[in-house]
C-alpha cells in the first residue's frame, strides 16, 4: 500500500539530543555544532504558526528573517539577553540552540506556572524537534490552565493531523467557532480539505490568509494555494512567483508544495520541487531530510544517502533521519540483484531462500494484472524485503511502528520478508508481495494518479482472484491460476440472481457492513487516511476489495482499466466513476449495498461462534462426531472461513480421528481452496496426501508450503525431496539451495542434496564439491557414498 | 530383540575395528547399555498423555539397538519405584556398561533444591544422584523437565554426561524438549555424522536447534534454553539402521574389511586435522581418494551383509 498517508510519525523519544547520541541526556547540545547564522529561522523546528503575546523585538527579528537572515541573526541574538526569559527561549529557538530555547522556557515556565502562552510555544518547538509526545503533554498542560486556549488546540490539531487521526479537523473547528477569524485554523484547515483532494474547500479556507496583514501568514496560504494548483495540474503555479518576487530565499514554498505530491504519491514530482526548496534555501534542512527520504522511494540510493547526511549535519535531532541513516549503513551489503524485470535488494541471509520466490512471485504478478489492466512497468520492480519489522517500517517512513506491512512507491515495493513474521501471526507474504505488485500496475497505469481505495481495492481483488492465495474453491467466479494470462474480460458473475462467490469477510467488516459504518464511496479514502472508529482502515481495505469485486462482477475488469484511465486523466474518484462506469457514485453505492446484502445473505456470526465453541469443547473432549458435526454448523453460518477460528482444521481433525481420512483431507482441501495457509493444516494435509498415494496434490500443498514458509529448512528440504523424485531437478535444486543456505542443523544431508541435484543436471563440479563437504562431516554417509561411486564411474 | 553385545562409540573418535574386536573376541565382557526411562507426574490429561508417550518412545528406540530397558509410569514412577529400579540396574550392570537414565515429566525448584515431580513425595536432584552413584560410572542423566538445569550440577558428580531441558531452575513454564527428543530419535537429519547411529550428542543438538526454533515461529519469548554437560556422543540414544556387521571369526576377508574401513576413516580425520596445511585441490583431491575407497568398502560390506546380490564376499578394500 502506499505509505505515505500511513506514515505516522510516531516521534522516538529523543529529547534535544541528536538521536544517533544514544543514552544521551535531555537537552545536550547536537553533534555537530553549527553557527548560528546558519540555523536562524532556517529549516527545522523553526515553525512559529501561533505566536502569543509578541513583543515588537520578537516580531522585528521575525520579520526580518524573512529578508535578511544575517541581520536577523544579529536581532535575535540581541534577545538572547532580554528580560523576558520567554523571549530569551524564542530568541534562543530561532538560533537553532534548542537547549539553551529548553532551558529558559523550563524557567519561563516555573517563574509564571499559569501562563499558558509559554507551554504552548515550549510544545510548539518540541513538536518541531519531533518530540510529539512530550509536545502533546504540554498541550494539554497549556488547556488544563486556559480550555479554550486556541494555540493549544491548534497544536494538538496539527499532532493528530501528523498522526492521521481524524480529530485535527474537529479541534481546527472548535478553534473557529470561538474566533471566526483565527489564520492558523483556517491554515490548517486548508491543509486538511488538501490531503483529501479537495482543492475547491482548500480555497475556500485559503481566501482569509492570502489578504492577511501578517505577512508570515500571507506567505504560507500562498504556499497552499500554489499545492492547490499542481492538485489541479496548474505547474508551475502563479502563486509561486507571486511569493517568490518578495521573498526569493523562501524554499519552503516548494516544500510545502512537495508535501501534496508525497502525500498522493507523486514522488518525482515531490523530489524536482524538493530539489527546488534545498536550491533556494540550502539551510532548510527539513527539505533536505523529505528530499533523502523520497529520493529512495525513487530508488535513488546514492542521492538519497546524500540528501540525508545534509539533513543531519545541519539538523542532528531529526529521529527519521537518523533511523534512515542507520538502515542504509545495515544495507550497504546488501547484495543487489538485478535483472530485466526485477531487481531485489534482500538481506544476504535471505537472499538465496527467497530470491527465486519473488522473482516468480513479481514476474506472474506483473505478467497477470498488467494483462488484465493494460499496463507494464517499463523498468524492473524494485523489491526490498526486510527480515526486521522495524528495519521497513523505518524504510518506509523513517521510524519504527507503523502497522502495515508492505509499501510500494511507484515501481519499488517494500515489505516485511518472512522473517519478521511467520504466516501463523497472519502474514500471507507471497500474497501481500502480489498485493504490492498489484499497486506498481495501479499507480504506474494512472501516474500514480488513482485513489487510495481503488488501488487498495484492485489489490485485494488480485490476492482473491489471481494472487498465490486466491480463493479457488469450485465452482469458482473467476478461474484462473497465478500465473495465467488473463486479459480485460465480461463481467465474471456467475447469474444475476446468484451472489459472487469469494472468499469470507472478516466478521468485523459484516459487522459494519450491518451497523451502516461502511463510507460511501466518494469518501472511502477518508476511511484509510484518517479512520475515525477503531479497526476501519481493515474494514476500509475489505471493503474497497468488495466493490472492486462488485464493479468486475457486474461490468468486467474493462471497467476497472476504464477507471485506471479516468484516475490518469487526473478525474476524482465521483468523476472517474460517472466516466468509467456511467453511474453516479450514488448509484455505485446502492448498487454496492445491493451486492453486500448477496454476499453475505445467510452468514451468521453468533451462529458461527457459538458452533466454534461447541466444536471445541467437543474436540477436548475427544467427542470427535460431536466435534465434527459443530464444525460443519459453524461451517454453514459462514462458509469458507480461513482464518485463524477457521472451523476446517477442527472439522478434518474430527474427521480423521473418527477414521474417515478422505473427508479430512477434503475439509483441509477446502481450507486450502478457499486461500487458508495455517502452517500446521497444510502440513498435514500434505502427509495424508502422501499417505493417501495422492503424490500430485501432495506435492502441490508442500509447494505451498514452502512458499509461505520459505525460511523453513525442513519444508524447502522435503520438496526438494519431492521434486527431485518426479525428475524434476532443476526445481529441486532451488528448494536445495534455499535449504543449504537457511543453514540446517544437518548440514551433510544439506550438501548431498545439492550433489545429487546438480549431479543429475550435469554440474559436475558443483556436484563433486558439495558431495565432497557432505562426506567431509559424515564419511560413512552411505547414499553420499554411494553417489561418489556413481560419479567415479 | 535378542540381547547382544552393544558398541558405543564417538563417531570417528573411539576406533570402531577395535571396539567390535573387543565384542567379537571378549563376549563375556563386551558392554550392554541400560535405560531407565520414568514419566513423572503429568497432573493435566495432556502432560500425562505426553510424558506417557515421550517414555514410551524413548524406551522403544533402546530396545531396538538392543539396550535393557526400564520403564517407570503412573504409580510405579513414585520416589520408591524409581529408586528400586536405579537398585536393579546397579545389581545386573557391569562396570564396562553404560546407563542412560531419562527423567520427564515437571520439576521445581525452590531456590535449593530441584524436585522431579512423581506420585507421592518428591526426589530431589540431590536423592537422584545419591541413587545413580552405584551406577557404572559410564552413565548419561537427561532431564526432561521444567526447572530441570538447576538438577544438572548435582546429577553430573560421577556421570559422564548430564542434559538437562532448562538452563537453570528459573526457566519453571512446562517444556516442550520432550516433544522434539522425541522426534530426533527418529529423524535422518538428527544423524548428522550419518553412521545410522544418533548419538546422545546428536539427539541433544537437534533437539536444542528445534525447540529454539519452535519458540521463534510462535513468536514466543523461549522459557527453556537445554544444556548439555558433559560428554555424550559415546551414548547412543537410537538407532536407524541396520547395525554394521560384526566380524564373524571364521570371514577374515569381511573382518579385512572392517579394519580397512576403520583406517580409512581414521586417515580421512588426519587429513581434515591438516587440512589448513594444504592446498585446497591437494586437500580435496586426497579427500576424494580416501573416500572412493572407502565407498568401494563399505559397499562390500553391505553387500556381506545383505547378501542380496548374489555377489561373492569381497576379497579386500584396499592395500
Amino acid at each position: 500500500m502506499p505509505a505515505s498517508a500511513l506514515a505516522c510519525a510516531l516521534a522516538v523519544a529523543v529529547s534535544f539530543a541528536p538521536p544517533a547520541a544514544a543514552g544521551a541526556e535531555a537537552e545536550v547540545a547536537p553533534a555537530t555544532p553549527k553557527s548560528a547564522a546558519t540555523q536562524a529561522a532556517s529549516g527545522e523546528a523553526r515553525q512559529t504558526p501561533q505566536e502569543p503575546r509578541t513583543p515588537g523585538s520578537l516580531t522585528e527579528c521575525r520579520r526580518l528573517a524573512l529578508a535578511d537572515r544575517l541581520a536577523a541573526t544579529d536581532c535575535y541574538r540581541g534577545l538572547l539577553a532580554a528580560p523576558a526569559l520567554d523571549i530569551r527561549a524564542e530568541a534562543a529557538w530561532a538560533l537553532g540552540d534548542l537547549r539553551v530555547a529548553a532551558r529558559a522556557f523550563r524557567a519561563a515556565i516555573e517563574a509564571a506556572p499559569d501562563d499558558a502562552d509559554i507551554r504552548v510555544r515550549f510544545a510548539d518547538m518540541r513538536f518541531a524537534a519531533h518530540l510529539a509526545a512530550d509536545a502533546e503533554a504540554g498541550y494539554l498542560e497549556a488547556l488544563a490552565i486556559d480550555p479554550a486556549h486556541a494555540g493549544a488546540k491548534l497544536g494538538l490539531a496539527r499532532i493528530a493531523m501528523s498522526r492521521f487521526e481524524g480529530r485535527a479537523q474537529e479541534l481546527a473547528n472548535e478553534v473557529l467557532e470561538a474566533q471566526p477569524d483565527n489564520a492558523d485554523a483556517r491554515l490548517l484547515l486548508a491543509e486538511l480539505a488538501l490531503e483529501f483532494g479537495d482543492t475547491p474547500r482548500a480555497e475556500q479556507w485559503l481566501a482569509h490568509g492570502l489578504g492577511h496583514p501578517d505577512e508570515r501568514v500571507r506567505l504560507r496560504a500562498m504556499a497552499l494555494a500554489a499545492a492547490c494548483d499542481h492538485l489541479r495540474g496548474i505547474a508551475p503555479s502563479p502563486w509561486e512567483a507571486r511569493a517568490l518576487a518578495s521573498h526569493p530565499g523562501n524554499g519552503a514554498l516548494f516544500e510545502t508544495v512537495a508535501r501534496f505530491y508525497i502525500i498522493t504519491r507523486r514522488y518525482r514530482e515531490a523530489v524536482a520541487l524538493l530539489e527546488r526548496a534545498v536550491a533556494t534555501d540550502p539551510a532548510l534542512w527539513s527539505a533536505h531530510a523529505t528530499l533523502g527520504l523520497n529520493l529512495l522511494r525513487l530508488d535513488r540510493f546514492d542521492d538519497g544517502r546524500a540528501a540525508l547526511t545534509r539533513a543531519h549535519n545541519g539538523f542532528p535531532y531529526n529521529p527519521q533521519v537518523v533511523n534512515t541513516l542507520r538502515l542504509l549503513d545495515g544495507m550497504a551489503e546488501w547484495p543487489v540483484r538485478a535483472e530485466a524485470d526485477v531487481t531485489l535488494r534482500i538481506a544476504p541471509e535471505e537472499s538465496e531462500a527467497l530470491g527465486p520466490y519473488v522473482r516468480r512471485l513479481v514476474a506472474d504478478a506483473v505478467r497477470v494484472i498488467g494483462a488484465r489492466y493494460g499496463f507494464t512497468p517499463s523498468g524492473p520492480v524494485v523489491v526490498e524485503l526486510f527480515g526486521r519489522h522495524a528495519d521497513f517500517a523505518v524504510r518506509t517512513s523513517g521510524l519504527p511502528g507503523i502497522g502495515i506491512l508492505g509499501a510500494t512507491f511507484g515501481d519499488v515495493v517494500v515489505m516485511d520478508s518472512p522473517s519478521a513474521r511467520g504466516v501463523d501471526e497472519g502474514f500471507d507474504w507471497a500474497s501481500a508481495l502480489w498485493h504490492e505488485v498489484a499497486h506498481v500496475v495501479t499507480l504506474g497505469a494512472t501516474d500514480n494518479r488513482v485513489s487510495r481505495w481503488f488501488s487498495e481495492g484492485v489489490s485485494v481483488l488480485e490476492e482473491w482472484q489471481t494472487g498465490p492465495s486466491r480463493f479457488q474453491v469450485p465452482p469458482a467466479p473467476v478461474e484462473l491460476g497465478a500465473g495465467a494470462d488473463l486479459a480485460p474480460d465480461e463481467p465474471a458473475s456467475a447469474g444475476a440472481n446468484e451472489p459472487p462467490r469469494g472468499p469470507a469477510a472478516p466478521p468485523s467488516v459484516i459487522k459494519a457492513y450491518r451497523d451502516g459504518r461502511l463510507l460511501p464511496v466518494a469518501k472511502l479514502d477518508e476511511g484509510f487516511i484518517r479512520p475515525s472508529y477503531a479497526g476501519q482502515v481493515g474494514v476500509s481495505y475489505t471493503q474497497a476489495g468488495l466493490l472492486c469485486e462488485h464493479i468486475v462482477a457486474t461490468r468486467g475488469h474493462r471497467a476497472v482499466a476504464a477507471m485506471l484511465d479516468e484516475y490518469r486523466a487526473g478525474k476524482d474518484t465521483a468523476d472517474a466513476i460517472r466516466g468509467a462506469l456511467g453511474v453516479e457514485p450514488e448509484t455505485l453505492d446502492a448498487e454496492f449495498a445491493n451486492h453486500l446484502a448477496g454476499r453475505f445473505a445467510g452468514i451468521d456470526i453468533a451462529a458461527f461462534d457459538d458452533a466454534m465453541g461447541r466444536a471445541r469443547a467437543a474436540y477436548e473432549a475427544q467427542n470427535w462426531p460431536g466435534a465434527a458435526a459443530a464444525a460443519e454448523e459453524a461451517i454453514a453460518a459462514q462458509p469458507h472461513r480461513v482464518d485463524q477460528n477457521s472451523p476446517y482444521p477442527l472439522l478434518a481433525q474430527a474427521e480423521n480421528r473418527l477414521g474417515r481420512r478422505d473427508q479430512a483431507i477434503a475439509a483441509l482441501t477446502t481450507y486450502w481452496q478457499a486461500g487458508g495457509r495455517g502452517e500446521a493444516a497444510l502440513s498435514r494435509l500434505a502427509e495424508w496426501q502422501e499417505a493417501a498415494g495422492r503424490a500430485e496434490d501432495a506435492l502441490a500443498a508442500r509447494a505451498m508450503l514452502a512458499l509461505i514458509s520459505p525460511m523453513s529448512p525442513a519444508h524447502r528440504g522435503v520438496l526438494g525431496d519431492r521434486l527431485f523424485a518426479v525428475g524434476r531437478a532443476a526445481d529441486a535444486l532451488v528448494e536445495y539451495r534455499a535449504h543449504f543456505a537457511l543453514g540446517p542443523h544437518d548440514a551433510a544431508t544439506a550438501h548431498y542434496r545439492l550433489a545429487k541435484a546438480n549431479h543429475a543436471l550435469d554440474h559436475t563440479d558443483l556436484a563433486r564439491r558439495h558431495l565432497l563437504a557432505a562426506l567431509e562431516i559424515a564419511p560413512r554417509f552411505p547414499e553420499a557414498l554411494t553417489l561418489l561411486l556413481e560419479m567415479a564411474k | 530383540m535378542a540381547e547382544r553385545p552393544t558398541v558405543l562409540w564417538r563417531a570417528g573418535r573411539v576406533p570402531l575395528a577395535l571396539a567390535l574386536a573387543v565384542g567379537a573376541a571378549a563376549g563375556a565382557s563386551a558392554e550392554q547399555s541400560h535405560m531407565l526411562v520414568v514419566a513423572g507426574l503429568g497432573g493435566e490429561p495432556a502432560y500425562v498423555d505426553a510424558f506417557r508417550r515421550a517414555a514410551a518412545a524413548a524406551a522403544e528406540r533402546g530396545r531396538a539397538f538392543g539396550a535393557k530397558v526400564t520403564v517407570l509410569a503412573d504409580e510405579s514412577a513414585g520416589r520408591d519405584g524409581i529408586r528400586r529400579a536405579i537398585a536393579d540396574i546397579a545389581d545386573s550392570a557391569r562396570e564396562a556398561d553404560s546407563v542412560v537414565a531419562h527423567f520427564i515429566g515437571h520439576g521445581s525448584y525452590d531456590g535449593e533444591h530441584y524436585r522431579f515431580n512423581v506420585p507421592g513425595p518428591d526426589p530431589t536432584a540431590a536423592d537422584l544422584a545419591a541413587w545413580l552413584e552405584p551406577l557404572p560410572r559410564k552413565r548419561l542423566v537427561i532431564l526432561t523437565t521444567s526447572a530441570a538445569g538447576a538438577g544438572l550440577d548435582a546429577l553430573l558428580t560421577g556421570t559422564g554426561a548430564v542434559i538437562t531441558a532448562t538452563r537453570d531452575g528459573r526457566e519453571t513454564n512446562a517444556v516442550v524438549f520432550h516433544r522434539f527428543w522425541t522426534e530426533a530419535l527418529q529423524a535422518r537429519s538428527a544423524d548428522v555424522n550419518k553412521d545410522q547411529r544418533i548419538s546422545a550428542e546428536e539427539a541433544f543438538q537437534h533437539t536444542a536447534s528445534a525447540v529454539a526454533a519452535h519458540y521463534e515461529r510462535a513468536g514466543r519469548i523461549a522459557t527453556e534454553h537445554p544444556r548439555l554437560e558433559g560428554a555424550a556422543a559415546p551414548f547412543t540414544v537410537a538407532v536407524l539402521g541396520p547395525a554394521r556387521p560384526q566380524p564373524p571369526a571364521d570371514d577374515p576377508a569381511v573382518a579385512r574389511l572392517v579394519e580397512r574401513s576403520e583406517t580409512l576413516t581414521r586417515r580421512i580425520d588426519e587429513l581434515k586435522a591438516a587440512r589448513k596445511s594444504l592446498a585446497m585441490e591437494d586437500y580435496f583431491a586426497q579427500l576424494q581418494e580416501l573416500l572412493l575407497e572407502l565407498a568401494v568398502v563399505e559397499r562390500d560390506l553391505k553387500r556381506s551383509r545383505d547378501g542380496a546380490d548374489g555377489q561373492p564376499p569381497p576379497s579386500g578394500g584396499g592395500p
